[in-house]
């Protein structure tokens, strides 16, 4: 697949957990830099109550059914606790994604918006925001299971209903005091594997970071005073 | 004799297929429906309308759902399981879980059939060669954050255009969906949405309290819940508020009724041999018309029973006047008027069963069955009580109140003339049309008949918010001779749709031609896929698909030639997946429903020029208008009906005079009418309803003076009597709370106050009357 610029497109909408699971796994990485070294996995719950921004790079490798090979792709993430998550490409192509519990966007190398929101429905959204605090643990259409210790956690999480298992087969996080791994399983046969580095809390977010997360400037993230 | 014999022999075939009938309702139980669309005119495209509501409410609006509110997503869950417990140990109610079955299974037939399925976007991007936007699909896909969902294995569809057709085809409320409820996710907050359902036999009457009961305990347990509100919705609360207040009223009614009834016999017979020979005279009239009416239509309707037995209860009138005046010499005259009698009012009750509504056609059948066989029964019963009595009479009347009652109404015009009498109709008669002309209004609103419970219909609207539901009352019936024509159609409609979601008229749609289009659709699809999937396609000169998944894709693209769902294919996924959508074939038309969401601009709607085969449909004005329809058309029959009876009595009689049987109830219907328009009541189909009944009572009084002579106080004595039982029955019905009822009883009370005081007026006529007035 060529490094073209992204296109405008659309999105398909459909109560679609995979999507939500996947994104919340990513989200889980920031959520992990607020994870106390000394921590259980279940503490790992408390402490992720903390609100700070957290920002970091990832490495994302996509093996797709049909295709020969994996997919190597990699760039930054910001993911902001309770409002969204910003994920730039910039290895092999160039685009930014936004995920908000109002809808994803995109835009390409040139900041032009490609597309609309995709219309995904908005509860998988909201799964990425309750994934962001780990009351994903809650939900009562996943099965969690944490093993390991603080040091060396592994979080493996399975839907219970067939309509989410058809999309998202299982999802496995693994991490110490931040999440440094997902890897998810689609039912699709896909695979896909994040893995997580230059992992560090933020203070502020920028304009252009508060615009894309649909924030307004009362609601950004500023450093305090 | 012979007649005698006769009536005896009729009177014992119709005990006999009472008993047959009413055995025969009894081992196949007959269900008292309380559903009050019944009362609704049966007009072809009314009948289309309802079905579709119908329809509707089974797929959306009729379930009984807990909704349970909160801003604590914690304090939801607990709620939810303290629901979900309160439930299980109930033994009334039971669980109904969310189905997504049926639309997951809609979703797998349309994969097999995807290739001539697009959306709209993506067919105009291929059309137009433009695979920029799609190949930027593919490159998310493979490089962004990994939360692209398809239907689809990426080897099958790496453009994604089915997961893009289902996204624009298949509007998808914000609902999570858990094992026992679903969450609607609104922005004010997350509501927990419990379906449930009475178990068997809990819809009864009987069983209504208790159930209601049930429904409260989990109301209150979880109410106590800080922070949580609980609403609940559905039917069933309706149906079950209408008729524990219908049965309420009919205790009341009856209740009252009875004791009445017992005290005037009582009082004016000092015996209760009477008051039994005319209860079961009236229980025998019940049970026939029960028998024939539980037959002919499979059920009875509560609004049968209430005005059904109002209605037979007038056929006391037979039994009066036989107590009163049933002598031996006296049978044959009694037999004769109070047959004349029947026929008149059987012609009045009988012109109603060409109702367009059903109900009423109920009620006339089950009013004109009872009364006869209550007249048979007086008639048959009373002559074998009389052959039993020792004093040539049944019984004696005992009151001399009654009896002066009885004397005065039969003097009470004497200070007058014909000439003064016929002056006083032909002054108020004149006055009342005036009334009505001048200040007449009828009323077509639904409310003229039923107000239903605005906080219930307040929790319906809640919930409805909460579920993303399709309004019952408004949506758009698509007509025309095959489905494929029905599919054209509404791809015509499509684009009007869309204008009015962009602009807020409505909130949404769905439109079965965006999930199925038409078949020439789905080819030009077909077409456009071949270019982007087949064998020279767009793709595999941007994606690098596995040889093998290449050619797998190519054979595919080549098998879906033969795969495009066509009428067989289209009535299979409809009738198991899509009923909201499809009505199907009525009187030879193919039917098809468009179904909206927060219709905002009703005017709008109303008002647009439409495609053909395209209705808007907003049921509440429909409906309005076929009552009006149906108001005009009964006043019609009515009058129809009074000149055809005075007709018929002046050529029975064979005399002029006897006009004024008809007359006298007319002008007494009339007055009621002015009177009620007067002071500002709207005259509703109820009213009218009423009137045949007044001018039925009337044309009773009329015939018993008539055939009298007026000559003997007893008939008039019967006639007060009679009058007396009827004016407290629908005195009392007058009161009820439901508009219908009450309509019917007030113009009832008020006709039968007129009639008695109008119906001796009638002596004045008679030239026996005219002798002995002049020797008094």
């Amino acid at each position: 697949m060529s490094s073209a610029t992204p296109d405008p497109g659309r999105k398909a909408r459909s109560y679609r957990t995979t999507v939500i699971l996947t994104s919340t796994f990513a989200l889980l990485v920031s959520i992990g830099g607020l994870v106390r070294a000394q921590s259980a996995p279940v503490d790992l719950h408390m402490a992720l109550r903390l609100n700070k921004p957290v920002h970091g790079s990832f490495v994302q490798q996509r093996a797709v059914a049909g295709l020969d090979g994996a997919f190597t792709s990699s760039g930054t993430f910001l993911v902001v606790h309770g409002k969204g998550l910003l994920w730039q490409v910039r290895s092999p192509a160039g685009f930014l994604m936004a995920f908000t519990p109002e809808g994803t966007k995109t835009w390409d190398a040139a900041g032009q918006p490609t597309q609309a929101d995709t219309g995904m429905p908005r509860q998988m959204n909201r799964m990425i925001q309750d994934i962001m605090d780990l009351s994903i643990l809650e939900d009562r259409r996943f099965e969690s299971v944490v093993s390991g210790d603080p040091s060396a956690w592994t979080l493996e999480i399975v839907p219970k209903r067939a309509s989410i298992k058809r999309h998202l087969t299982r999802a496995r996080i693994g991490g110490d005091a931040f999440i440094r791994s997902i890897e998810i399983v689609g039912g699709d046969g896909s695979s896909t594997h994040l893995e997580f580095t230059d992992l560090a809390t933020v203070d502020a977010l920028t304009l252009d970071q508060c615009a894309a997360l649909g924030l307004r400037a009362t609601d950004c993230p500023a450093p305090a005073e | 004799m012979a007649m005698s014999r006769f009536l005896a022999l009729v009177f014992a075939a119709t005990c006999l297929a009472t008993l047959a009938g009413l055995i025969a309702v009894g081992v196949r139980g007959i269900p008292v429906v309380t559903d009050l669309s019944v009362v609704l005119p049966q007009s072809r495209d009314s009948q289309v309308e309802v079905r579709i509501q119908k329809r509707l409410n089974a797929s959306f609006g009729r379930k009984t759902v807990i909704a349970i509110f909160s801003d604590d997503a914690t304090l939801l869950d607990a709620a939810a399981d303290l629901a979900l417990e309160a439930i299980g140990h109930s033994n009334l109610i039971a669980l109904d879980p969310p189905q997504s079955g049926a639309m997951e299974s809609a979703i797998d037939f349309l994969v097999a059939h995807r290739f001539g399925l697009l959306d709209p976007g993506d067919a105009a991007a291929i059309t137009g060669g433009d695979y920029t936007a799609l190949e930027g699909e593919v490159t998310r896909y493979l490089h962004g954050f990994p939360a692209s969902v398809r239907w689809l294995p990426f080897a099958e569809d790496p453009y994604n255009l089915f997961g893009r057709f289902l996204a624009s085809a298949i509007p998808m409320p914000d609902l999570s969906v858990y094992d026992d409820y679903l969450v609607a996710h609104r922005p004010s907050g997350d509501v927990v949405l419990v379906t449930v359902k009475p178990v068997a036999g809990g819809l009864a009457i009987d069983s209504q309290p208790a159930v209601l009961a049930a429904f409260a305990e989990i109301n209150s347990s979880l109410a106590a819940l800080p922070g949580v509100r609980v609403v609940m919705s559905g039917a069933f609360f309706h149906i079950a508020e209408a008729t524990q207040k219908s049965k309420r009223e009919v205790v009341v009614i009856s209740t009252a009724s009875i004791a009445l009834i017992a005290l005037i016999f009582f009082v004016t017979f000092r015996a209760f041999a009477p008051l039994l020979f005319a209860m079961a005279s009236i229980a025998f009239g019940f049970l026939a018309a029960a028998a024939v009416t539980g037959n002919l239509f499979g059920e009875i309707h509560l609004l049968t029973l209430v005005f059904g037995t109002s209605l037979i209860g007038l056929s006391i009138d037979y039994a009066f006047h036989f107590l009163c005046m049933g002598e031996a010499s006296n049978l044959g005259h009694l037999r004769k008027s109070s047959l004349i009698a029947l026929v008149s009012t059987a012609l009045a009750y009988g012109l109603l069963t060409g109702s367009a509504i059903a109900v009423v056609d109920q009620i006339a059948t089950f009013a004109v069955t009872g009364l006869a066989a209550c007249w048979l029964f007086v008639v048959v019963v009373y002559q074998h009580l009389l052959r039993r009595s020792a004093s040539g009479n049944v019984v004696t009347l005992r009151s001399a109140a009654i009896e002066r009652i009885g004397h005065r109404m039969q003097h009470l015009w004497d200070r007058g003339n014909r000439v003064l009498f016929l002056l006083v109709l032909a002054v108020i008669i004149p006055l009342a049309a005036i009334a009505v002309v001048s200040t007449g209004r009828m009323t077509e609103s639904l409310a003229s008949l039923y107000v239903p419970n605005q906080a219930l219909l307040a929790n319906d609207r809640q919930v409805a918010e909460a579920f993303g539901q399709y309004s019952p009352n408004q949506f758009f019936a698509i007509e025309g001779e095959s489905i494929q024509q029905v599919l054209a159609r509404m791809e015509v409609l499509s684009p009007i749709l869309s204008r009015w979601k962009q602009e807020g008229a409505v909130a949404g749609y769905q439109l079965l031609s965006d999930l199925v289009p038409s078949l020439s659709t789905q080819s030009r699809h077909y077409d456009l896929v071949k270019r982007a999937y087949g064998e020279a396609g767009q793709l595999y000169t941007a994606v690098d698909l596995a040889p093998t998944a290449a050619n797998a894709l190519r054979q595919a693209v080549r098998d879906g030639d033969g795969h495009l769902i066509g009428d067989d294919l289209f009535a299979e996924l409809v009738s198991t997946s899509l009923p909201h959508l499809f009505l199907g074939e009525v009187d030879h038309a193919v039917v098809a429903i468009v179904p909206l969401q927060g219709v905002n601009d009703l005017a709008a709607l109303s008002a647009a020029s439409l495609p053909e085969g395209v209705r808007f449909v907003n049921l509440v004005d429909s409906w309005a208008e076929s009552l009006r329809l149906e108001l005009l058309q009964s006043a019609q029959i009515l009058q129809g009906t009074i000149i055809l009876i005075a007709l018929g009595l002046v050529l029975w009689f064979r005399r002029a005079a006897a006009m004024l049987i008809a007359i006298v109830p007319a002008s007494a219907a009339l007055i009621v009418v002015g009177g009620l328009s007067l002071v500002g009541h709207e005259i509703s189909l109820f009213h009218l309803f009423g009137l045949y009944l007044v001018i039925g009572l009337g044309l009773d009084y009329g015939i018993f003076i008539f055939r009298n002579e007026g000559d003997d106080p007893r008939c008039f004595v019967a006639v007060f009597l009679s009058a007396v039982t009827t004016i407290f029955a629908f005195g009392l019905l007058s009161q009820s709370s439901t508009p219908m009822i009450s309509a019917f009883g007030t113009t009832i009370f008020f006709g039968t106050v007129l009639n008695i005081m109008l119906a001796p007026g009638i002596r004045l006529f008679l030239t026996h009357a005219d002798s002995k007035k002049s020797l008094s």
